[in-house]
């Protein structure tokens, strides 16, 4: 395990006793030299310090307690459109006094602690501000067809797509296949296949960038485009997302035709129509920022080699004055030529994208309290933003909140113009007692969670809400499906909620199923059935043991059952807990296709890794294959690198080293193609 | 009830977990130990500014990171030696501290609190005064280039 060999390691870093002994006598003689001139800190900064850490600190070490308080929150905000970068720089420019946090070094001369306002990465060479923006050599391709993916089918002719949310809104993946060939963007690697069973074979392959720790690509694919989004992981001080845009007509010889970049390191991305909606975050270096160069603290997006700063009016801000260093960024990209028909910009970062075909919404959670004279109260709240998406152009819209916080973009859904959101609500309460009349105090903490179902109108107000759900809980996935939302929930076991949304003015829960372990995700399983994908745990302890597959029966929504489940035994870990695109689900060809790994492994020659699959009777799961993923311990540093699909009658399996062909009946091996 | 530490008490205490820290930011043994002073002899200015016991583990984990980054800047720091020979300097080769040794800077950092410290991401980002997003994104892409010592792991964040 990671952080116990880590632990015994550092663990075992000490100090020399000599060195220890040298140190503690110049701190002791110092010490003495400074004693007695050591002016007592005013109260007020003493309480900030102490309130702060308490908060932030303090709710992890101490027990609970229950309370229930109401803490005011703004109700829906609307963001203004910047007037002129002028506007933009008083807001990004840091105030004086950023130490509030712990109360140091306010007056202090020494400037070096006062300077760490934004924690940056240090490189050995002093930071520049330029728009760093790689050029990429190579080239290699292939032809496709459009593939409109449904989110309950997971396939359109007979190949796999990628797992998607909504309908008509493409994901990006570091696989894509047309049914032909085999798209597979490792790092900067793209390396296409041609898929034919037994004679498959590597056609093509492309190095995009000579830089070691580019390890992040992501990629769509639409008639004879591939769209490559790649991001400059590893340069420091300012990341671009670049996208390249292959002609893949010939997808033996693939044509780059452009690159273009935005700027910020990647979040999400989408694509509807035509258009690739690119999300990034982007970091003001606020120690750069020159009111006279825009591009130091406005966003830069670069297409055909020409750079630009997104105009002011694309720039949204809130209307009081707020700190802030952190940009989202959106721009739409045309996926034949990669030029880029509008970009929007929304001061504040973004956590969580969902994006249906007509609206972008941002999720950004937020910390609020309340401080009143003897006690504090907080919380996380989520600010969600909607931005209208069409034909290429995006129109920022609305701003809103919900309480509390969510974990993924299946926590939010579009539905008959109303957005409904699940969250789990944090609140966390300080009391404060003064001491003896002194000027110091005695604080105590609790904090307490509940889930929560709130739905929003489209100009994001509430309308309905269902508060207090699963107390001293927290939700682990939700699948909306029309009029009616799943969520699951869990601390030692796991209650399966359905709620009833057809009322927007009056969600209600239909039904709570208890179980053992929880689902990260949950897959629509054709009619009637919802695939739970998750861990299995001890009832007593909540302590969780292996993978677990849950197939509920949701005919009746009131209530659901627990038809069937089955535990893979002796595997506590796979990446498809964390990417709903490692999953393979697919309900037409009954198959469940997720990555492994084996806790157990030590022999050289036996892989660590395992692609499982499993098919659903209908009288429970049944293992259909254990499939052994070759490894070596060359390894490159790329994680979640697996993905299994299927093409009519193979299975394919692919990872850093090879691509496995198998059949899609016995699981016999056809053949394997080193990459 | 007042809060009083001196600076020797907290170095009995800490001296420690403000070493390791030291090394997982520099990764070597010679500048640890520099710093290791460094951040305590800073501390004694701070001492009277410390209300509990996270309070002064948060400052002294600040001070040690400010400490360690003008380490960095500094022209003499350049001159020393390249990971594969302070590396020997410890006892025993560990393929994992190697690993996490290797990875920039601002991952290392964001690693070792979580995964040796305990810091929650929320924690992390108080003390470094960064956005819970920025350690969350730093720690997701840290983990990455961690893979093969990761898997079976997750983070709560």
């Amino acid at each position: 395990m990671f952080s116990e060999n880590y632990k015994n390691a550092m663990d075992s870093i000490k100090p020399d006793n000599e060195t220890r002994d040298k140190i503690l006598d110049k701190i002791i003689l110092k010490e003495e030299l400074t004693s007695r001139k050591n002016p007592a800190i005013p109260w007020r900064v003493a309480f900030a310090c102490v309130a702060c850490v308490a908060i932030i600190l303090g709710v992890m070490f101490i027990p609970r307690n229950n309370f229930n308080v109401a803490v005011k929150t703004d109700a829906s905000k609307i963001l203004t459109v910047s007037k002129s970068y002028d506007e933009i720089y008083k807001l990004v420019k840091p105030k004086k006094n950023y130490n509030f946090l712990y109360g140091i070094a306010t007056d202090d001369e020494e400037v070096y602690y006062e300077e760490d306002i934004v924690y940056e990465s240090i490189t050995d060479n002093s930071a520049t501000t330029s728009q760093t923006n790689g050029a990429m050599p190579g080239a290699t391709a292939s032809d496709n067809k459009n593939s409109q993916d449904g989110s309950f089918k997971n396939e359109t002719d007979d190949f796999s797509t990628t797992t998607e949310q909504v309908e008509g809104v493409a994901e990006a993946d570091i696989v894509k296949t047309d049914g032909k060939y085999i798209y597979y963007l490792l790092g900067n690697e793209l390396s296409i296949f041609k898929a034919a069973g037994e004679n498959s074979e590597l056609i093509s392959k492309t190095v995009l960038k000579e830089e070691k720790y580019d390890n992040f690509g992501d990629m769509f694919l639409k008639e004879n485009r591939l769209i490559l989004l790649q991001t400059d992981d590893y340069i420091d001080n300012t990341e671009f997302v670049t996208v390249i845009i292959y002609d893949i007509s010939d997808p033996a010889n693939p044509k780059k035709i452009t690159t273009s970049s935005q700027e910020g390191w990647y979040n999400s991305s989408r694509m509807v129509g035509d258009y690739v909606y690119l999300i990034s975050n982007c970091h003001i270096n606020i120690r750069d920022i020159d009111k006279d160069k825009p591009e130091t603290f406005v966003p830069v997006t670069e297409v055909n080699g020409v750079c630009e700063t997104v105009p002011a009016d694309s720039i949204y801000r809130y209307e009081k004055e707020e700190y802030n260093s952190e940009y989202t960024v959106i721009g739409a990209f045309n996926y034949k030529d990669g030029t880029l028909s509008d970009t929007a910009s929304l001061l504040g970062g973004t956590d969580n994208i969902y994006c249906s075909q007509g609206n972008i919404i941002l999720a950004n959670s937020t910390y609020d309290r309340n401080d009143e004279e003897k006690e504090t109260y907080s919380r996380n709240n989520t600010i969600v933003s909607k931005l209208e998406i069409k034909d290429g152009k995006i129109e920022y819209k609305t701003t809103g909140e919900v309480e509390g916080t969510l974990e993924n973009q299946f926590f939010i859904d579009e539905h008959k113009g109303y957005f409904r959101f699940v969250t789990t609500v944090t609140l966390a309460t300080e009391k404060r007692k003064k001491f003896d009349n002194s000027d110091h105090e005695i604080i105590s903490y609790s904090s307490q969670t509940s889930a929560r179902l709130t739905v929003l109108d489209s100009e994001l107000k509430k309308t309905g809400e269902i508060k207090d759900l699963a107390k001293d809980e927290r939700v682990y996935s939700v699948r909306f499906m029309g009029d009616v939302a799943y969520f699951v929930t869990f601390r030692q076991t796991d209650p399966l909620f359905s709620a009833d949304l057809s009322d927007p003015a009056n969600p209600k829960i239909l039904g709570e199923l208890k179980i053992p372990g929880f689902s990260e995700y949950m897959y629509p399983y054709g009619d009637g059935k919802l695939l739970g994908f998750g861990m299995d745990a001890d009832e007593q302890t909540g302590r969780t043991t292996y993978l677990k597959l849950s197939m509920f029966d949701i005919t009746d929504p009131a209530n659901v059952t627990e038809q069937d489940k089955t535990i893979v035994e002796g595997y506590s870990y796979s990446t498809a807990l964390e990417n709903h695109k490692a999953m393979l689900v697919s309900p037409n060809k009954n198959l469940i296709g997720f990555p492994t790994y084996d806790p157990t492994y030590k022999a050289v020659g036996s892989s660590r890794y395992k692609y499982m699959i499993y098919e659903y009777t209908g009288d429970g799961f049944v293992k259909k294959a254990e499939l052994s993923i070759p490894w070596n311990s060359d390894y490159k540093l790329y994680y979640d690198s697996i993905r299994g699909i299927f093409i009519g009658n193979n299975f394919y399996v692919l990872s850093e080293q090879s691509l496995q062909v198998f059949d899609i009946e016995t699981f016999t091996q056809l053949t394997i193609i080193e990459q | 009830m007042e809060y009083k530490i001196t600076a020797a008490d907290a170095f009995k205490k800490h001296s420690d977990m403000v070493y390791r820290l030291a090394v997982a930011r520099v990764k070597n043994k010679y500048d640890a130990d520099d710093i290791l002073q460094e951040v305590f002899l800073r501390f004694i200015k701070h001492k009277d500014k410390v209300e509990n016991d996270e309070h002064l583990k948060a400052l002294l984990i600040r001070i040690t990171i400010n400490c360690s980054k003008s380490m960095l800047t500094s022209s003499w720091f350049k001159r020393t030696e390249p990971l594969s020979e302070t590396l020997s300097v410890w006892d025993e080769y560990s393929d994992t501290l190697d690993a996490v040794l290797r990875l920039p800077q601002k991952y290392r950092t964001v690693i070792h609190m979580h995964y040796y410290m305990g810091y929650s991401v929320d924690e992390i980002a108080a003390i470094l005064k960064s956005k819970p997003s920025t350690v969350k994104s730093q720690l997701h892409r840290a983990r990455k280039m961690l893979k093969p010592y990761l898997e079976g792991e997750t983070v709560n964040v």
